[in-house]
């Protein structure tokens, strides 16, 4: 056995050719392509972790929005509470107050229509007193309608005190009149009576006229300058009223 | 009258001054059939393997992986030589089952061409990993008089390799043409089915003590 140098070269040649062809055709391709994928399972593995990354992050942001909108919805929720509290309150107090008017008014009013029929009842007990009083009056005769006034007057007169009388008397001195002033007309027998009695209880120089009044009624009255004296049955009633008026609680 | 050695290589054409043996005329056609197995299989690679470029990428990187756990290092430097040493030892072995076939691998150049081949690399790759000098030094560990010894192992596994692989195959060959001369058509066929597993078994071997040397080359722990 010999060896063959020639065909031990050119195996030699053959084995470095095929190392080549093989490096062309199979190894070069093979790798890449699984180089390829590699990188794209990398990539992927990075997308997907970059992904996962950002919905952690979105989910966060979501999360912090969330307790953002919790927190603002907490906060509208309690201002609006407040807020209706406070309208609650304000409602309450006005309608507190809208009430309190009312039952004022309505004490006012009443107070009014009572003031109003107590004067209503007032007015028509005194008419009726004035024509129970007038009906009486008819009853009597004329004559002395006025005679027992005009009586009772010098009576009065009779009882006034030297200073009171003296008074009256210094508002007739100096020829001022003296106005009898009755419900019927007087008979000129008694007003010629009547003028020397008044004279003489007061100022002889004293001027006496005689006036008719029915308003008055009943009575006479003795109208001075500055000075009235009343006896009639309008003077009584009114004098009644105003007890009246004087005797009710206030308010 | 004078008889052919059997060990003789048979002279096919000359090309020139140039013998074109039959071992080579079959490597050329192992060459053919490879890159063109390879051409086909790989012109339309996807990012979605099919089956068969499954397989395609499973042969690739089985060879890989194979060698990463030897060299525990990058692969990719080392898997067009060692890879390519293992397909064409694993397909010239096996060739020599086809009828006709002399496997290349059964004559004494083509071992002796691969074997140089793992020779030079162990020496180019160890220069290139660890430098000249710092190569050079590691023949001399662990002790200075281990250089010598170094040295001859160096050229003695190198025969190694050849020898092996070459007596393997051959001796396989004969034997089934022995068998196939004295007893008759069928007979050979275990023994045939036992050169399919020395074939597989011989082109592991040769590759992976290739891949140990050259491991050993640019490991510093050697």
């Amino acid at each position: 056995m010999r060896l063959d140098w020639t065909t031990l070269a050119l195996q030699l040649v053959n084995f470095a050719v095929l190392v080549w062809l093989l490096q062309r055709f199979l190894y070069r391709p093979v790798l890449r392509v699984i180089d390829a994928r590699r990188a794209a399972l990398v990539g992927e593995q990075a997308q997907a972790a970059q992904e996962a990354e950002s919905a952690k992050r979105q989910l966060s942001d979501l999360q912090a929005e969330r307790a953002g909108l919790l927190a603002e919805r907490a906060a509208a929720l309690a201002k609006t509470e407040a807020e209706g509290r406070q309208l609650i309150a304000a409602r309450r107090a006005q309608a507190q107050h809208d009430a309190d008017s009312l039952l004022a008014d309505a004490h006012r009013t009443l107070a009014e229509e009572r003031e109003q029929a107590r004067e209503a009842m007032q007015g028509a007990a005194l008419e009726l007193a004035a024509e129970m009083a007038r009906r009486v009056l008819a009853e009597v005769p004329e004559s002395l309608r006025v005679q027992a006034w005009l009586e009772r007057i010098g009576r009065h007169i009779e009882s006034l005190t030297p200073r009171e009388l003296t008074e009256l008397s210094a508002e007739l001195s100096g020829g001022g009149t003296l106005r009898v002033v009755t419900a019927s007309p007087v008979p000129a027998a008694s007003q010629d009576d009547w003028r020397t009695k008044l004279r003489a209880a007061l100022a002889p120089e004293a001027s006496v006229v005689f006036e008719t009044d029915p308003g008055l009624i009943g009575g006479a009255e003795l109208h001075f300058p500055h000075a009235q004296l009343s006896f009639s049955i309008q003077s009584a009633l009114a004098a009644l009223q105003q007890e009246v008026r004087r005797r009710e609680p206030a308010g | 009258m004078t008889q052919a050695s059997p060990l003789a290589t048979a002279v096919v054409f000359h090309l020139g001054p140039l013998q074109v043996t039959r071992p080579v005329v079959t490597t050329w056609a192992i060459m053919a059939v490879l890159a063109a197995g390879s051409w086909s299989a790989t012109r339309r690679l996807r990012p979605e393997p099919s089956r068969s470029q499954a397989v395609l990428e499973l042969l690739v990187t089985g060879i890989q992986t194979q060698i990463e756990e030897v060299v525990r290092r990058d692969a990719r430097p080392l898997l067009p030589l060692l890879g390519t040493l293992f397909i064409f030892l694993l397909t010239a072995n096996l060739s020599g089952l086809l009828p006709g076939v002399q496997a290349p691998t059964g004559r004494i150049e083509t071992p002796a061409a691969l074997a140089l081949v793992v020779f030079l690399s162990v020496h180019w790759f160890g220069v290139r990993t660890r430098g000249l000098m710092g190569y050079l030094a590691s023949f001399a560990r662990p002790k200075l008089i281990m250089l010598p010894l170094n040295v001859l192992a160096e050229i003695t596994r190198t025969f190694s390799l050849m020898v092996r692989l070459f007596g393997n195959i051959m001796s396989g060959e004969f034997l089934v043409a022995l068998v196939l001369a004295l007893s008759g058509l069928f007979v050979p066929i275990p023994l045939m089915a036992l050169e399919l597993l020395i074939g597989v078994v011989q082109a592991y071997i040769f590759s992976v003590l290739a891949t140990v040397f050259i491991g050993a080359a640019v490991s510093d722990d050697s």
